[in-house]
């Protein structure tokens, strides 16, 4: 029983809206829903550059620190190479304007390490986590991400029952995975397809077709965020549009739980994601 | 077998048959039973060792009678030449039919197309004209091509492959090859050349020197593995793994599914309409043809209990994981988990490896690391 949230701003001037903030609140009226570990993905134009950031888990002494290398266009295999070879090195961030930040523990202590509150950009996702099926630890919390493509993040809540299955295909194409979690398949999937034809709406498609397993999840690219519920709509997931006010702009937002629009307003234009059907909001 | 185990078998098909209704109990489970209370030594047959692993709290189970669990497979990699099974079934066995038997088997695979429950055959002879289900022909001779939706040809060496590039010219319909043992030496050029599958007869690879000592799952773990072998570095585009021979109940089936087959060729279907005159004194074509239907719709719903317990909403996505065994036979033979750790045997003894390796401080490389795993699961194989 995790909890997921989303926004995208929907004013293309403002490009440093309170994103932080908006989605701190959605994940802490979400609590309730799971205790193990809260992550947040954060997307800001204005951090774009040439350079990659690969972000990692070390493990020292018994906790896990934050491992950040800097990696230009020509060096970025040579250095996924070395990570991929370090046993204590678990690997969770390919980012160019994405910031992805996640810890065990509640939402409240997330932003109390990283400062959530105080980040700005165009969009952004959140994840609750209840640990079911593997550990918690820091590595294991979502967004997920994938070295495959930067700047790509999934929150996931329920099961991709077959992901042994896609898991074994896309090892097959050729794709690399950094963890045992079944929501990695997600962004590893979407992001086999973008590199294949480049359409991110027919990757979410093809997913789903895929995909068994009663499941909801929010993706974000760079360009776009998606909320997508599994063919029978077995987990939930609701939208809702906040007009905006003198603090903020009007932006779209998506969760697991209503609290989660009520606590920011966005509370018209409300609509559950038809099963099976992928809802996405492009960056203006 | 024993007379006792076949009579088992014979009546769980026959309350099929009359009923239509699914089993209470597998048939292995009873045989199980019956050799238990006998006391005699189990043969070693992998399937009954073989188990589900079941939903979890995370992982619930779909509603076979709310959703609808998919057993829809298409056999072909052309888009538009694809043939569509609503039951992954091909009828498939070595069966000498009466004229009657066949009409009652046409009779039926009609009625199942018309209810929605297409299934397959694969015959020598071309089917009476007002078929509407697919049909393969096992050609033998490709002067003799007939009319049909696919082709099987078997596999006789360097003369096979010169077939299918003669048929391709002429034939756009799915060609399967059904293969030997050494099928691990040439399905990637079988593939090459265009064929949409192979069909492994599990009875006769494991009578083969090959695999002998070995059991069927051995076949389909292996058959499966040279297929995406192929597939390395490319997304698969429909090459199917159609697994005949023992896989004869719908247990079986959905372990078969689970260790890769896409398609089961299925001869109970044939036994039923040999069979058909015995509870009576005379063949009737349609009581024989209701018989056969029973028992594959049945069939049908005995095959989505499972997957909608694992918690799938199709048949096809089963994998090994999903299952559990206690067999080291069946966990290396099958690359199944053991039933208590979780993990199949050939990880426990890569881990034991890098272990004893890090700990004496010996330097192995890859090659030499797979030789030793290869040796000691060897041994308890």
């Amino acid at each position: 029983m995790c909890g997921i949230c989303g926004l995208m701003m929907d004013d293309s001037k403002l490009r440093h809206s309170p994103v932080g903030s908006i989605l701190q609140d959605m994940m802490e009226s979400q609590q309730i829903r799971a205790q193990d570990g809260a992550g947040i993905a954060i997307f800001n134009k204005s951090n774009a550059d040439d350079s990659f950031k690969i972000k990692n888990f070390r493990k020292e002494m018994s906790d896990y620190v934050i491992d950040e290398v800097k990696s230009s266009s020509k060096n970025i295999s040579e250095n996924l190479q070395k990570l991929r070879q370090d046993p204590e090195c678990h690997f969770f961030s390919f980012e160019n304007e994405m910031t992805i930040l996640k810890e065990t523990g509640l939402a409240k202590d997330l932003d109390r390490k990283f400062g959530i509150r105080k980040m700005n950009g165009s969009h952004g996702i959140g994840h609750l986590r209840i640990a079911t099926s593997s550990r918690v630890t820091p590595f294991n919390t979502h967004p997920f991400s994938t070295t495959i493509l930067p700047d790509i993040a999934i929150v996931h809540n329920g099961e991709i029952t077959n992901y042994n299955m896609l898991r074994d295909s896309l090892e097959l194409e050729g794709f690399t995975f950094h963890t045992d979690s079944d929501s990695e398949v997600i962004a590893v999937f979407l992001a086999s397809r973008i590199l294949k034809h480049g359409d991110i709406e027919k990757a979410h498609r093809e997913f789903v077709a895929k995909a068994d397993g009663p499941f909801t999840y929010i993706a974000a690219t760079s360009d776009s965020i998606a909320i997508v519920r599994d063919k029978f709509g077995t987990r939930k997931g609701i939208i809702g549009y906040n007009p905006g006010t003198d603090d903020h702009p009007p932006f779209w937002a998506m969760a697991t739980d209503l609290s989660a629009l009520d606590v920011v307003g966005a509370t018209t234009k409300i609509e559950t994601p038809h099963p099976g059907k992928p809802r996405i909001f492009y960056r203006n | 077998m024993r007379l006792n185990e076949k009579a088992v078998i014979r009546k769980s098909i026959l309350d099929l048959c009359n009923t239509g209704l699914p089993r209470q109990e597998s048939t292995d489970d009873v045989i199980r039973k019956i050799r238990e209370k006998n006391g005699s030594q189990k043969e070693e047959n992998l399937w009954e060792y073989i188990v589900a692993l079941g939903a979890q709290l995370s992982r619930p189970p779909f509603d076979p009678y709310r959703e609808k669990i998919k057993l829809t497979t298409k056999i072909g990699r052309k888009g538009d030449q694809k043939i569509s099974l609503k039951i992954p079934i091909l009828i498939y066995g070595e069966f000498d039919l009466s004229q009657s038997s066949k009409d009652a088997l046409n009779l039926t695979l009609n009625d199942l197309d018309d209810d929605r429950s297409t299934v397959g055959l694969i015959s020598k002879d071309e089917p009476c004209d007002e078929r509407k289900y697919p049909h393969f022909q096992i050609l033998d001779d490709i002067n003799k091509l007939a009319d049909p939706d696919g082709i099987v040809l078997k596999y006789t060496g360097a003369k096979t492959e010169e077939k299918i590039e003669k048929i391709r010219k002429e034939f756009d319909g799915p060609i399967l090859v059904e293969v030997d043992e050494d099928f691990s030496q040439y399905v990637e050029s079988l593939l090459e050349l265009g064929i949409d599958g192979i069909l492994v007869n599990t009875e006769n690879i494991t009578k083969s020197k090959r695999y002998n000592g070995k059991h069927a799952i051995a076949v389909i773990h292996d058959a499966r593995l040279a297929i995406n072998e192929f597939y390395r570095g490319k997304e698969n585009d429909g090459a199917c793994l159609v697994v005949a021979g023992d896989v004869n109940n719908a247990g079986k089936m959905i372990k078969a599914a689970g260790l890769g087959a896409d398609i089961i060729g299925y001869d109970t279907s044939l036994l039923i309409a040999k069979v058909g005159h015995h509870s009576e004194n005379f063949f009737d074509e349609e009581i024989t043809a209701q018989k056969i239907f029973n028992h594959m719709i049945a069939t049908k719903s005995e095959l989505t209990g499972i997957p909608a317990a694992l918690g799938y909403s199709d048949f096809h996505n089963m994998s090994p994981g999903d299952f559990r065994t206690s067999s080291i036979k069946a966990s290396v033979q099958g690359d199944i988990p053991l039933e208590g750790v979780d993990k199949t045997y050939r990880n426990i003894v890569e881990e034991i490896l890098d272990e004893y390796v890090n700990t004496k401080n010996i330097s192995v490389n890859q090659q030499e690391r797979q030789k030793i795993i290869n040796l000691v699961i060897e041994e308890e194989n």
